[in-house]
């Protein structure tokens, strides 16, 4: 897999927190794997229980919150109130600690945990030079669905050194920000995170931006959309999501749409990805903050000097430790790199007032 | 006095629209007091929206916090203890406060206090004034005049009668266990969650003769039967396109204004009982413009509103000294964003000396929504051995 960047490198520790459901799940990864997790089910629990659940996870895996490399989050799009405490004690602990700490929405988690589930099939079908697309669609209330499209592809790796080439070239332009999925020009070819097959790498990329349709609108939509990415002519596609749990017929619906039979499109629906997995969630982070690292270190050059030799995990967060003007919201003293890592809620819609509604 | 240890809290407000942070020494020297108001958020409302309000204070509670920390020179581990508003808020404010403040205790092993905005209100006047506690008997009415509150309390400190020296004595025996508190072994106990094992010890200090803090009085005796007084403050504003928030507003304009212009009904300052009503008061000012519209032109508006306000303060005022002479006692704590009116003040304190009353207002920055009183109440709960476990809830509504 990846490569560690320097010999005798300490391994990266990640606590992520998926409050965005009706699930409360914190689990920790220790670089690939999946240490533990703990969850509970609870409506309104959420606050009272959060601190208690990830004490006891720390003491599952012995671990404690300073060895906490980096912090992740899902920010949704997904319940307001379980979102907002998620990402308020992610931020805090980030805060706390000085360390990392990442957000990702719940389509990048569902993609992955899509793309993981199934990966062995995709990867045979990828050999055999089928279209793979993974489409996660998310159920946000008032008869509206979200949904983006992901695209698995192989990348032989012809040599030795080809992964790093391959890794700097995907790394080169990343900005170490979180990406505004509204603009699609930044998205394209957004590398969630990838997996070596047979001496291959198998990787998804997000291709698409968010888009937010009308239930009953969705299968044309879509349609349109994936015409729009590519010409998608012959492709399998996995779908998942919340939205085929609440809208039992939207499955059997986008199967039987005239356009995508005629293009010989065809639909699995994986039934297994109805809630978002902690273990996604903590490797579409570990990708993400690889990324990082890989920019920061194309930018500073590999420079290596006395001020920057921290271990490598670290780097990203030596522009986070420089101290300089932050004028833009009126407090000249907090870092610099604070309001780039703004970490909020996903919001499907701008807000409106109920004097606006209609 | 040997070496005491000073204490170190850092408070966090989020109850309604402002997120604060504030570090406070011992009680009574504030550090720091960062306020993010978020007026230009709501601005084109005319009133708080809590959807709004708690997304803004999701996006820049980590800011704040770690802004207060900065202007005060102190980094985490010197805190003592976090103190945070958990009751009575807007839910969906106060949980980003609280989950702040438990994410922040957990990771350093600091004790958490969970704090009722109200009585730190009434308390943001010991901030300014940490004599008051001794100085004067210890009874006092309190007022908090806000945009959600419109109260009246007694707050009894009795309990707190004994003299100068004792008090310090107990702050030593305090500073023992605090830095007991200090070693790191000790700590483990904290992580147990469990009611806190390390802090057994201070609840010692509630059987104490000279400090019983936690034995406070504090009840409730009128309340607003209806709108608020900033909220009507607000909704008048708002009804003649003055903008908001509306108390400053109509503050600066009555100023050129004449009180006694126009006639404006003072709604229950009549009944012997001390609750208020101003949503009656906010409909006989607008059906007046109706039947005499030439008061909105521009002209008349500074006379309307300082009418407007004048009956709102006469009021509070009135009702007020009444709840003193009733319960004997010379004493009146004032606070919340209404007590910043300029008016308000200025009656208290005329009315207040007529009857031989002391009143105390907090400066202008600590009638408002702060962190720092948070903090100060925080430092009474501490020493007293009201400390929190990591299970606390958020809620709406809450008696003090």
């Amino acid at each position: 897999m990846i490569k560690n960047n320097r010999e005798g490198l300490k391994k990266l520790y990640i606590l992520g927190i998926d409050s965005s459901t009706k699930k409360l799940i914190i689990g920790i990864n220790k670089e690939l794997n999946l240490l533990a997790k703990v969850e509970i089910i609870s409506d309104k629990g959420f606050m009272i229980n959060i601190i208690t659940l990830i004490d006891k996870l720390l003491k599952k895996t012995k671990l404690n919150l300073s060895l906490i490399d980096n912090f992740c989050v899902n920010i949704g799009p997904g319940d307001f109130t379980g979102t907002r405490i998620g990402i308020t004690v992610a931020k805090t602990f980030g805060l706390v600690e000085n360390k990392n700490v990442v957000g990702i929405s719940t389509l990048d988690v569902f993609g992955f945990q899509v793309f993981l589930n199934n990966f062995s099939e995709i990867s045979n079908k990828l050999l055999k030079g089928r279209e793979i697309l993974i489409i996660p669609v998310l159920d946000v209330k008032r008869e509206e669905l979200f949904f983006s499209v992901y695209r698995a592809k192989l990348e032989l790796l012809k040599s030795k050194d080809y992964f790093e080439e391959w890794w700097k070239k995907y790394c080169k332009d990343e900005d170490c920000k979180n990406k505004d999925y509204k603009n699609e020009e930044k998205i394209a070819g957004d590398i969630i995170g990838f997996k070596d097959f047979k001496g291959s790498l198998i990787y998804l990329e997000k291709v698409s931006q968010d888009f937010l349709v009308d239930n009953k609108n969705f299968q044309n939509m879509l349609s349109e959309k994936l015409n729009k990415i590519k010409n998608f002519v012959i492709a399998d596609i996995y779908l998942c999501g919340t939205a085929f749990n609440f809208y039992k017929n939207l499955y059997s619906a986008i199967k039987k749409y005239k356009t995508f039979s005629t293009n010989k499109l065809d639909f699995f629906l994986d039934k297994n990805s109805t809630v978002p997995d902690i273990k996604a969630l903590n490797l579409c982070a570990y990708f993400k903050i690889k990324k990082e690292i890989a920019a920061f270190k194309t930018n500073s050059n590999m420079s290596i000097s006395s001020a920057h030799s921290v271990s490598a995990h670290n780097a990203h967060n030596v522009s986070a430790c420089n101290a300089s003007a932050y004028n833009a919201s009126g407090y000249n003293n907090v870092f610099s790199d604070y309001k780039a890592r703004r970490i909020v809620p996903y919001y499907v819609r701008d807000f409106i007032h109920f004097e606006n509604k209609k | 006095m040997e070496n005491l240890k000073d204490i170190l809290i850092l408070g966090i407000e989020t109850s309604c629209d402002d997120t604060c942070a504030s570090i406070v020494l011992n009680g009574s020297k504030i550090l720091s007091s960062v306020v993010a108001s978020q007026h230009e958020i709501h601005e084109k409302y005319g009133g708080v929206v809590p959807e709004l309000a708690s997304r803004r204070h999701v996006e820049i509670i980590d800011i704040i916090i770690k802004e207060a920390l900065f202007q005060a020179n102190v980094n985490l581990n010197e805190i003592t203890a976090v103190a945070v508003t958990n009751r009575p808020g807007l839910v969906g404010s106060l949980l980003v406060g609280v989950g702040a403040a438990k994410a922040i205790a957990y990771a350093k092993n600091k004790p958490l206090i969970a704090v009722n905005h109200l009585k730190a209100h009434l308390f943001s006047n010991f901030l300014e004034n940490q004599d008051l506690l001794l100085k004067f008997d210890s009874k006092f009415i309190g007022l908090i005049v806000s945009g959600g509150h419109s109260s009246i309390y007694i707050v009894d400190l009795k309990a707190l009668e004994g003299s100068g020296s004792s008090t310090s004595l107990n702050r030593s025996s305090v500073s023992k266990i605090s830095k007991g508190l200090g070693n790191s072994t000790d700590l483990k106990g904290l992580k147990g969650l469990k009611g806190l094992k390390g802090f057994k010890d201070l609840k010692g200090l509630k059987g104490s003769k000279s400090l019983k803090i936690d034995k406070w009085h504090v009840e409730q005796i009128g309340h607003t039967i209806d709108d608020a007084a900033g909220e009507a403050f607000d909704k008048i504003a708002r009804f003649l396109g003055l903008g908001y928030p509306g108390g400053p507003i109509i503050d600066k304009i009555s100023k050129s204004g004449d009180p006694k212009s126009i006639e404006i009904p003072r709604p229950m300052i009549n009944s012997s009982d001390y609750n208020f009503s101003f949503s009656g008061l906010k409909t006989a000012v607008i059906y007046k413009t109706k039947k005499e519209p030439h008061l909105l032109l521009p002209e008349n508006i500074p006379n309307l509103v300082a009418s407007f306000q004048e009956a709102i303060v006469d009021v509070l005022v009135k009702k007020t000294i009444l709840a003193c002479k009733n319960y004997k006692c010379n004493n009146i704590l004032i606070s919340g964003g209404v007590a910043a009116n300029s008016r308000l003040r200025e009656v208290f304190l005329n009315q207040a000396s007529k009857e031989n009353i002391n009143v105390f207002i907090p400066s202008l920055k600590l009638c408002m929504d702060n962190a720092a009183m948070v903090a100060c109440l925080g430092y009474y709960e501490f020493i007293t051995g009201n400390v929190s476990d990591f299970n606390i809830d958020v809620y709406s509504r809450s008696d003090i």
